[in-house]
């Protein structure tokens, strides 16, 4: 009978024969791999998550280092600037507060003196 | 999914054109390309595995195209078939390329190629098989697979579409990204090339 099939007709016939008899084992297995394939919604998604959240970490540190690097000039000098401004205010005030309060000397010591 | 009762009274107060969407996804749902796939995957399989000679390989391949073919579960259901074909082609071709790699550098190496590990009487498992015809069958498998992967490239994705597979021309020509006439130029020339390999089968 097969001397009168061509040799894509034999090869068709295989292939519906092997494709209609996978072993139970190789059965098992498409079967798993494909409700692996449906569960899995989006796979671009799930390769992102990596990089998202290396460029998290990156921006975190960035946002840490970099006022580290910069607030020392701008914070020193302005606080330096403020505060002895501060301080010499109250140095005056104390000043001619005591100078206020200061007992005023007797003429005659410097009379005496004299 | 099936439709629950939650569901039907949630789509119940939509407006007609949402209620219509809603069926409408629900039509496209899991189940729709679970029953796709799980009608194709035997094939598919079959197909990989004449393409590149490994088990393995063929399942890993299959897998990659579900998964693939996922991400396009949303479009309608007739779009699936030669997306999934055409995916899967793909995914064969780049296979292809890197098993031939990897067998020159095995080569290279001194080391032989890891077909010989494939037991081809394990693609028949009925025990009550004649086992001469299971035999001539594993046998005459195995010499296809190795005829189809002598061939080129295109000549041998237009016969496992074409001929396998039994995809129309202008499904083969879709899923190979050429024209029909290219199609019908890459399988003459697959036949051709085939009848001489396997005139032992007659």
């Amino acid at each position: 009978m097969s001397q009168n099939k061509s040799s894509e007709e034999l090869a068709r016939a295989l292939f519906e024969r092997a494709s209609g008899r996978v072993d139970a084992k190789t059965t098992h297995r498409l079967h798993l791999l494909r409700r692996e394939a449906l569960s899995t919604p989006n796979r671009a998604v799930r390769r992102l998550v990596p990089l998202l959240a290396t460029a998290s970490l990156l921006a975190l540190a960035l946002a840490w280092w970099l006022p580290k690097q910069e607030a020392p000039p701008v914070l020193t000098g302005t606080s330096t600037s403020a505060e002895s401004a501060v301080i010499e205010s109250d140095e005056d005030s104390e000043i001619y507060a005591w100078l206020s309060d200061a007992p005023v000397a007797p003429d005659n010591d410097k009379g005496g003196a004299l | 999914m099936p439709v629950t009762t939650a569901t039907t009274d949630f789509m119940a107060e939509l407006p007609a054109p949402l209620t219509f969407a809603a069926k409408r996804l629900d039509e496209l749902s899991e189940n729709s390309l679970d029953g796709f796939l799980a009608g194709v995957e035997r094939r598919a399989f079959r197909l990989a595995e004449l393409a590149l000679g490994h088990r393995e390989d063929a399942l890993d391949a299959v897998q990659e195209a579900m998964i693939a073919l996922v991400r396009y579960r949303l479009r309608a259901p007739s779009e699936w078939s030669p997306l999934f074909w055409r995916i899967l082609r793909r995914e064969l071709t780049d296979r292809h390329r890197r098993n031939a790699v990897k067998r020159r550098v095995l080569a290279f190496l001194g080391r032989a190629g890891d077909e010989a590990g494939e037991d081809p009487l394990e693609m028949l498992p009925d025990p009550h098989e004649d086992p001469a015809k299971r035999h001539a069958d594993a046998v005459a498998w195995r010499a296809l697979g190795k005829a189809l992967r002598a061939l080129p490239r295109r000549q041998r994705e237009c016969f496992l579409l074409r001929e396998m597979q039994g995809l129309s021309v202008a499904e083969t020509a879709m899923a190979m990204g050429c024209s029909e006439g290219s199609v019908k130029t890459h399988l003459s020339r697959a036949l051709a090339s085939l009848r001489e390999q396997l005139e032992g089968w007659r």
